[in-house]
């Protein structure tokens, strides 16, 4: 199992990137399953394809959390048993990739043992994919805590605003202080680009990451998004799409 | 251990609703007799020894059949005596269509196994109960579970190698004479006829839970012990609730190896 996780600054497009990069992905007719996971707990992935969300991780937490609040060991057995037929129904399966929403939780307090149990079944079913596609945050504690603890590639996006650039120097350094996510490449992408080409090399040095490549602004996102469309159904030669297919490349991900 | 409760009256319940099906109900195949033969017949469907299956995952696009799908009303029941007059030893029955004639369906399940148990024999119920789902056991095979709830995934290529409902039923038989020495005789019934035909057994399950209730004692050991790193719980308010989950963890990788 291949594993890509994006992460970045609230709104620099991590969302349309991983839409884009499953569009080139599926487009290639690349054999082997696919699953997407939307780390974000606004979850903004589902729309970007084209679906909606039923059943979420969070919602299974809450479930766990509060059939354990009602005691009973025998409770404690059944819900051992009950993680994997709730992760199984909380997965959407499309035809040309699976899809597996984080969610929102809403319990106050860490319940850190949930996320294990959790991720222990998650693990299970990562096993059975090819490539896992996850749209993360900038803090890279859902996926950490929720979906998995070391990635293949973790790509940063970032758009060209300061901003931008100093939370991915940030996510880069949490990576390797912290430890908080392995991953074997981690590289920069720098989006919504006009005209000045230069920016990306410039800002990936800035950051001290390899550049995976630029995205320009795209006008068909715009609009696509202004009609609530899903971005999975943009024009193969649209300039976003046409990037994303050289970022894969450089990246030896297709 | 405190003596096993035992289901009798259940069973008289569950056979009689069997019966009162007629000939509708057909009675399959047991694909071995003797005790060699139940060797040559796991080796023959991969049939895993109990915790050294692999977890097994059959995703929409590869499955073949699946039985008591979330939104398709499911059962599972499994019931034991100490009379063996009640069981019909290495008996399956089926109501509804084989495996092998769905067609890529979606059909309503129940499951129900009956056991003889040998007089005195002590068991952990939650250990006989859960020896049902054959879990990671069988290829192609996917079983996921909810308190009287079960859901089945049975692949192309599983169906192909020539899975269905006696070879299942063979299985479960298999399984429970090898996990439990105590286990004299098993039948099992497995009804996909319709939603209605499965909620017949609805009053059965919840009267199980009843019995059994009272009778569970689930021994924790040490396996899967786990270690909080990321912050001192010894304040936190919710400690009872994540020490409980705790023990979910430690319980529910048991229960993957069983
Ligand atoms: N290359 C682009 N051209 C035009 N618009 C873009 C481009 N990339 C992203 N956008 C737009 O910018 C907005 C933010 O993008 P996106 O939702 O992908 O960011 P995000 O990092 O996922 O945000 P969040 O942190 O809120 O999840 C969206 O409205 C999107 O349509
Ligand atoms: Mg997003």
């Amino acid at each position: 199992m291949k594993s890509i996780a994006v992460s970045g600054k609230g709104g620099a497009g991590k969302t349309a990137l991983t839409a884009m990069m499953t569009k080139v992905i599926i487009g290639k007719g690349t054999p082997g399953k696919i699953l997407l996971v939307d780390a974000d707990p606004a979850g903004g992935l589902a729309p970007a394809l084209g679906l909606s969300v039923e059943i979420t991780i969070g919602n299974i937490r809450e479930e766990i959390i509060r059939s354990v609040r009602k005691g009973g060991r025998k409770t404690k057995a059944q819900i051992a048993g009950a993680v994997d037929y709730k992760i199984m129904e909380a997965l959407a399966e499309l035809e040309s990739f699976s899809f597996l929403a984080v969610g929102r939780t809403e319990t106050d307090g860490c319940f850190c043992p949930v996320n294990d149990l959790l991720r222990d079944a998650i693990e299970i079913l990562l096993k059975d994919f090819d490539l896992v596609i996850i749209d993360g945050e900038a803090g890279l504690e859902q996926i950490n805590r929720k979906v998995m603890r070391s990635v293949d590639s973790l790509i940063i996006v970032t758009d060209p605003s300061h901003r931008g650039k100093r939370t991915a120097a940030g996510i880069k350094d949490i990576v390797e202080t912290q430890r908080l996510m392995k991953s074997d490449q981690m590289a920069l992408v720098m989006n919504r680009i006009k005209g000045a080409v230069g920016l990306g090399e410039e800002a990936a040095r800035e950051v001290g990451l390899k550049l995976a490549g630029c995205i320009p602004e795209d006008e068909n996102i715009t609009r696509y998004d202004s009609m609530g469309k899903p971005l999975l159904e943009l024009p193969e030669d649209s300039p976003g799409v046409v990037a994303v297919q050289g970022i894969l490349e450089n990246l030896r991900i297709n | 251990m405190t003596e096993l409760a035992v289901f009798d009256k259940q069973i008289r319940r569950a056979k009689a609703i069997l019966e009162g099906w007629g000939g509708a109900v057909e009675h399959l195949q047991v694909p071995f007799t003797t005790r060699e033969e139940i060797e040559s017949f796991k080796r023959r469907v991969g049939l895993a020894q109990r915790k050294e299956g692999k977890p097994t995952i059959v995703m929409a696009e590869d499955t073949a059949v699946e039985l008591g799908h979330p939104r398709d009303t499911s059962i599972n029941l499994v019931l034991w005596t100490f009379n063996p007059e009640l069981i019909e030893d290495r008996t399956i029955h089926l109501y509804g269509p084989d495996l092998d004639k769905t067609n890529g369906a979606r059909l309503p399940y129940a499951q129900i196994i009956l056991l003889a148990l040998k007089k005195g024999f002590s068991v952990d119920p939650f250990s006989l109960e859960s020896a049902q789902f054959l879990s990671n056991r069988l290829p192609g095979y996917m079983v996921r579970m909810l308190p009287g709830r079960l859901w089945v995934r049975v692949s192309r290529q599983a169906l192909l190698d020539g899975l269905n409902f006696s070879v299942l039923g063979g299985a479960l038989i298999a399984a429970y004479y090898d996990d439990f020495p105590g286990v004299e005789k098993a039948e099992v019934a497995f009804v996909t006829a319709g939603n209605d035909m499965v909620k017949e057994f609805v009053s059965i399950a919840a009267e199980t839970k009843i019995i059994a209730g009272n009778n569970k004692k689930l021994t924790l050991v040490g396996d899967g012990e786990y270690e909080c790193e990321d912050l001192n719980c010894d304040d936190c308010g919710e400690r009872e609730v994540c020490d409980d989950i705790r023990d979910i963890i430690i319980l529910r990788r048991k229960g993957k190896k069983e």
